[in-house]
């Protein structure tokens, strides 16, 4: 049970108090009636899958209940960086 | 046998034991664990291996034992697989050999046969699969350990959370002086020190017949640590008979602790805990878990009396007990030579047989010389013989010839009873290894050594490669400054130094087996799993070059022992036989469990009724009253039906579902989630998540909202009341009220948090109590005095403010039924309070309190469906013939609207739910069924099945492929009917409304 | 048809989260060193802030006589107020019961962004004092309560798998507040953990 450091919380606390929320970066189309199926389907269903440091999105269920952003290795499982939802966006970070 | 005047920090003489093995009584003493007992008693052989099942006798004196494996107890206290090393003994204990070595057993009688049996053996015999399936069970029978328990754990179990900035794990020479080196240099940090053992002191008891000094300091260093203990709200917390079994990420470490092991609990006062699970949270650790010996290698060394020789000395030093006296010890390093200290001093004889050349002249080794005990120096064991239990042993000169030993000259035979081998030591790494930190080899320790650094963690003692115990208390000593450093408490830290040779204490030579040793037949590996090095040669032969390859190809370090005396061993043999170095085959990897851990610990006290949370409304003392049976919605415990008079299901059912449909029913909606939307972007926010329109929903007024997904999935429903402008109420599914409320709260948060909205939780500030049925109106009426309640003025799908019974009340005219219904909400403390007012006034109409099964059938006999159950996440509102549903000129791009014109959910072929009328009226199809095509295929299932007693006939919706275009054709739906076997019904393909098909009702009569 | 408010007519029965679990003292655990109460007379409203912090500051201070405290602290207020951080928009108001009607009054001159709710009936409140309190809900609890959670501080964690808010107001006693739908089960495992403490 690892532990991540809430933003919000500006607190350590236990992996149970969290749940993941997916790949972190993923905006919603502003106009989705102009996108072909494919483009949609792309936003809808495809993900990453990156092997090694990913953003992710997590949220506080059992803490503050706010959603915010996670850098973790998917090898390692290290926690690399956390950060307040928008605090970082993808240009600064990819 | 026992050795007599023998005195140790841990065998009572005072307290004797009586006990039973495989059925047989002997006598022990407190402080003995059932292995040493039985040493005491002469008792050699104590189960069969795996696969041959070869009479096995003890090896090691702690939790390495491959052997010795037992079953202690019977019925509610059984447990299986228990090293005998492990078990402290206690008063009437009783055990049986995990597999009985005095009994006949049919792999041993098939030795003949073994020698065909290698590893791979089962696997490429019984490939195919109808041979297997013929011989599996007897061959499972065969083979094994102890059986599986067959009744329910009776003991209790619990978990207990700790947060320490310092844990030290072992409690030997490196960890107590780790400890007291952080206590004695800090002032708040909480440490914690735990030992799998009864006492603190680990290998060192070992010397305290030979070395005044080792004892004088570990009586001074318990003492100094129990000062610490005794103090008021003291920061040292001590687990001793405590095994540190995982360590996860972060230093999460967790610890087994065995109050008992087999001895109940129960007293008049309670019943204690068995074991404890301590979930251990650490800013830093510091490993100091020893090191494991290794066996030397020859032909034939699983005969029982072939033991560790570290293991002898421990018998001897802590228990007082040996199992031989003709003793032979064999060895590549100093170690042996103190375990013939140890055995001269009580005048047991012993012969020594080292392979390293007399060239080697350790002081050990001279002053072992000069006591008189025989000294071969540069000879070789080549096989032990006996049957079944070491008679004598085959030796050899051996020379060192560059890096490959060869056999030399030719043999001799020595008589022994007891033959006690040291391969040399391998340092306890598992734990450290947990969350992938790696190993090294260490030429000059000639072992596996933790990675040098790693954060937040520190290695000392033997764990380390430090041998002798003075360095050992100067190497954690060391090391704990570094600990301290990193916890900020030192700037400075202070390093002792170690002896120049620190890392080869025991001089042990480069690792030794010569090869043609190694091609001989039954030189074990794995003792528990019968794995030989002509297994590992194999293996290699049929291309497997991973040691993690060859482990499983062998089985080699599967057992319960994990490989702990085996597995070195193994992979140097691989590294001889591949021709590559020991550091390039590396170790398999280490995960948790280090040692076993009963199912009950892990269950802890999160069985039964504390398995799940029960989840109940505020009302819920009055259904316990009116006897109703409860069904699990989620995490709720809701009424499922009220049976009165001894009825069964269906006929409380078809009472309750009459009586709402005729007169007055009520029932506790209290568990649908409710969230509470503010904001002056509510409106807008609604529509974004919902289907269709918001907009224009006046104060006062409620509307069915439907939610889907991205996919254009349905996910959710539920009514949603307008309280005024800036203020809704949404309903959503009991099941769904958390994942709802979470995929709102991200939307809001992640994608438009530029909306002016607030959501928060309020299904536990409400009761919600159901009012339904013609007379629900007249009941409104004595209820409510302040609400007028004509049908004109309060609307279908409005809400009023009221007084119920003398508490402040939402109450909403909602219909789950499309019966005239009313839903008042009151706070949550005063639900049992209204429902009782409600059953009171209700009398007058025999108001009938009714549960989900009629709430399922009553909605579904208006065709109404329940997301989860119609529904299962593939369906989208077209699909339920809800298009209508979707609004059409929102401007925003609602959640699930761009999915709906994917061609895929246009197809014809989807699945369509549609309603079934089965040709034979009173044929209740069961929920799950499938609908098949005239190839038996499926086409479609039930999703809800019901028989309707206001129709008199059953009623079932299900998906049905192209459904809304096939209606009133007949469809075949395949079941087990009982006592008739698999049957084709046939139904008639309906309209999923069955009554009142144009909404009458729900107005009422008056 | 006469429409007369009714609340004289009537006595409503109040019940507490708890009542159904209490002992005859009325109390959950009663026990050397280790007692857990239920407070029954506590109101706890929901106070959703906007984005403007300045205003945010102004308004809890004006209307509530209290001042907005940092993350996982709590402030306390004229008389018996309490304002607890729960989230950076989200602050819980505890009060006494009567007291109540006061605070919700105020909903109506709340600015923009800012919204109230009461959510008095969603929830229990526990009381443990005695120093074994730690050891028992250490059972359930992964949060480090001895060693972070100091006075004035406030925490939403788990226990066990109920959500659950703890504070500590003074040195010597911890608050617990609990939902009502699992107050069953969060009375069932302190009960059985305190057998064995």
């Amino acid at each position: 049970m690892f532990l991540i450091d809430c933003p919000y919380c500006k607190e350590s606390r236990d992996q149970n108090e969290f749940s993941p929320a997916g790949e972190a970066f993923i905006a919603r189309p502003q106009n989705p009636e102009d996108l072909s199926d494919a483009e949609w389907a792309d936003y809808v269903f495809y993900r990453s899958n990156h092997k090694g440091d990913q953003w992710e999105q997590w949220v506080h269920t059992n803490g503050c209940r706010k959603y915010f952003l996670v850098k973790r290795s998917t090898i390692s499982h290290e926690i690399i960086k956390v950060a307040a939802f928008g605090e970082v966006t993808s240009d600064s970070e990819l | 046998m026992r050795i007599e005047n023998h005195s140790s920090h841990q065998i009572d003489y005072s307290q004797s034991l009586t006990f039973i093995f495989n059925n047989k009584t002997y006598k022990g003493y407190k402080g003995d664990t059932l292995a040493s007992a039985l040493v005491a008693n002469d008792v050699l052989f104590f189960a069969r291996s795996f696969k041959y099942g070869r009479k096995r006798g003890l090896m090691a004196a702690g939790v390495e034992e491959p052997n010795a494996l037992i079953s202690l107890e019977i019925g509610g206290r059984y447990t299986p697989n228990l090293k005998a090393t492990e078990v402290m003994l206690y008063d009437g204990l009783s055990a049986v050999s995990s597999s009985n070595p005095n009994a006949l057993d049919f792999r041993a009688l098939i030795k003949p046969f073994h020698r065909f049996m290698p590893a791979g053996f089962y696997y490429k015999t019984f490939i195919k699969q109808k041979v297997w399936a013929k011989v599996e069970n007897s061959l499972r029978a065969l083979s094994g350990f102890s059986k599986a328990p067959t009744e329910k754990d009776v003991d209790v179990y619990d978990h207990v959370f700790h947060h320490a900035e310092v844990v030290v794990i072992g409690g030997g020479v490196a960890g107590i002086s780790a400890a007291l080196e952080v206590l004695n240099n800090s002032k708040t940090e909480r440490v914690i020190l735990v030992d799998e053992r009864e006492h603190l002191g680990g290998e060192l008891f070992n010397e305290f017949s030979t070395d005044d000094a080792a004892s004088t300091w570990h009586k001074d260093s318990i003492e100094k640590l129990f000062s610490y203990m005794n103090e008021d709200n003291s920061r040292l917390t001590l687990f001793l008979r405590s095994a540190a079994y995982a360590w996860y990420d972060h230093n999460y470490i967790e610890v087994l602790e065995t109050n008992a092991t087999g001895e109940s609990l129960v007293t008049e006062q309670g019943q204690a805990a068995r074991k404890t699970i301590h979930k251990i949270r650490a800013k830093e650790v510091i490993l100091a878990t020893g090191a494991h010996e290794r066996p030397m290698l020859f032909e034939t060394n699983d005969l029982a009396n072939i033991m560790l020789s570290q293991s002898v000395r421990r018998f001897l030093n802590e228990f007082g007990v040996i199992s031989g006296k003709d003793i032979v010890l064999y060895g590549n390093n100093d170690s042996i030579y103190s375990t013939a200290i140890d055995l001269n001093n009580i005048n047991i004889k012993c012969t020594v047989v080292d392979v390293r050349s007399s060239e080697i002249q350790s002081e050990i080794v001279t002053n072992v010389k000069g006591l008189g005990v025989k000294v071969f120096q540069g000879y070789a064991i080549l096989k032990a013989n006996g049957t079944h239990l070491v008679r004598s042993i085959e030796l050899s000169q051996v020379a060192l010839q560059g890096k490959e030993w060869n056999v030399s000259g030719g043999s001799q035979q020595l008589k022994c009873d007891l033959l006690a081998t040291s391969g040399g030591f391998n340092p306890v790494v598992h734990l450290d290894c947990h969350c992938g930190a790696k190993t090294f080899y260490d030429e000059v320790s000639q072992s596996f050594l933790p990675q040098k650094e790693r954060n937040n963690r520190q290695v000392c003692g033997s764990v380390a490669g430090v041998g002798a115990w003075q360095d050992a208390v100067g190497d954690a000593k060391n090391k704990a400054q570094l600990t301290l450093k990193s916890l900020g408490i030192v700037k400075k830290i202070n390093q002792d130094k170690l002896s120049t040779n620190y890392l080869n204490f025991f001089n042990v030579s480069q690792f030794f087996t010569p090869v043609e040793i190694l091609n001989r037949p039954k030189v074990f590996l794995d003792m528990q799993n019968d794995v030989t090095t002509l297994d590992v040669a194999l293996s290699i032969r049929e291309g497997y070059r991973s040691i993690e390859h060859i482990k499983r190809y062998t089985a080699m370090g599967f057992g319960t022992d994990q490989g702990k005396t085996g597995n070195i061993n193994g992979i140097a043999v691989a590294a001889k036989f591949l021709g590559i170095s020991m550091s390039e085959v590396g170790t398999t990897t280490f995960r948790p469990a280090y040692t076993g851990v009963d199912f009950g610990a892990m269950a802890g006290r999160e069985i039964g009724d504390f398995f799940d949370p029960q989840r109940y409304t505020t009302i819920n003392d009055c259904h316990v009253s009116s006897g109703a049976e409860f069904e699990v919605v989620g995490q709720w415990y809701r009424p499922w039906y009220y049976p009165i008079n001894g009825e069964d299901i269906h006929q409380a059912v078809n009472r309750e579902c009459l009586a709402a449909r005729t007169s007055l029913g009520m029932m506790d909606a209290s568990t649908l989630g409710k969230i509470d939307v503010q904001g002056s972007d509510a409106r807008e926010f609604l529509s974004r998540v919902y289907t269709n329109a918001w907009m224009k929903l006046a104060p006062g007024s409620c509307r069915y909202g439907l939610m889907c997904n991205e996919k254009g999935m349905i996910i959710d429903d539920g009514v949603s009341t307008c309280i005024n402008d800036n203020h809704f109420i949404m309903t959503t599914t009991t099941g769904g009220a958390a994942s709802v409320y979470s995929a709102l709260e991200m939307w809001l948060q992640t994608e438009w948090s530029n909306l002016d909205v607030h959501l928060n939780s309020v299904t536990d500030q409400y009761a919600t109590i159901a009012v339904v049925g013609p007379n629900a109106r007249n009941l409104m009426k004595v209820l409510c005095q302040d609400v007028d309640f004509d049908r004109q003025n309060f609307k279908f799908m409005q809400w009023r403010p009221g007084t119920v019974c003398g508490v402040d009340a939402r109450i909403m005219r909602i219909s789950f039924s499309g019966e005239l219904a009313y839903e008042i909400n009151i706070e949550a403390n005063y639900g049992y309070y209204i429902w009782n007012q409600v059953a009171l006034a209700g009398k007058k109409w025999n108001i009938t309190p009714y549960g989900t099964e009629s709430m399922h059938v009553l909605r579904a006999e208006k065709g109404y469906i329940i997301v989860g159950q119609d529904t299962d996440g593939s369906m989208t509102p077209m699909d339920v013939n809800m298009g209508w549903i979707l609004a059409k000129d929102k401007p925003f791009s609602y959640i699930g609207r761009r999915s709906f014109s994917i061609s895929a959910l246009n197809s014809e072929e989807r699945f369509q739910l549609v309603g079934l009328l089965t040709k034979d009226e009173q044929v209740v199809l069961p929920e799950g069924s499938h609908i098949i095509d005239n190839k038996s295929r499926s086409i479609g299932y039930v999703t809800s099945s019901y028989y309707s007693p206001i129709l008199g006939r059953s009623i079932a919706l299900a998906q049905l492929k192209g459904g809304l275009s096939k209606m009133s054709e007949t469809v075949l739906v395949k079941i087990v009917q009982e006592k008739q076997g698999l049957k084709e019904i046939p139904c008639e393909v309906s309209s999923s409304v069955f009554y009142d098909i144009n909404g009458e009702k729900v107005d009422g009569n008056d | 048809m006469e429409m007369t408010s009714s609340k004289e007519n009537f006595n409503p029965e109040f019940r507490s989260t708890f009542q159904s679990s209490l002992d005859r003292d009325g109390l959950l655990i009663c026990q050397e060193d280790l007692e857990c109460s239920e407070l029954d007379d506590k109101a706890v409203i929901v106070l959703r802030t906007s984005k403007d912090h300045k205003k945010n500051i102004e308004v809890v201070n004006e209307y509530f006589g209290v001042d907005l405290p940092e993350a996982l602290c709590i402030s306390s207020g004229n008389n018996d107020i309490k304002c607890l951080w729960i989230s950076p928009d989200e602050f819980w108001l505890v009060d006494n019961r009567q007291n109540k009607a006061g605070i919700l009054d105020k909903i109506e001159l709340l600015p923009k962004g800012m919204s109230m709710i009461d959510n008095s009936a969603a929830y229990g409140v526990l009381e443990f004092t005695g120093k074994k309190m730690y050891s028992l809900l250490a059972r359930w609890m992964s949060y480090d309560l001895g060693g972070s959670l100091s006075s004035k501080k406030v925490v939403s964690t788990t226990l066990g798998q109920a959500p659950v808010i703890v504070f500590r107001d003074s040195e010597d006693k911890l608050l617990m507040l609990v939902r009502h739908s699992f107050s069953h089960y969060v009375a069932g495992l302190l009960k059985d953990s305190a057998k064995r403490i």
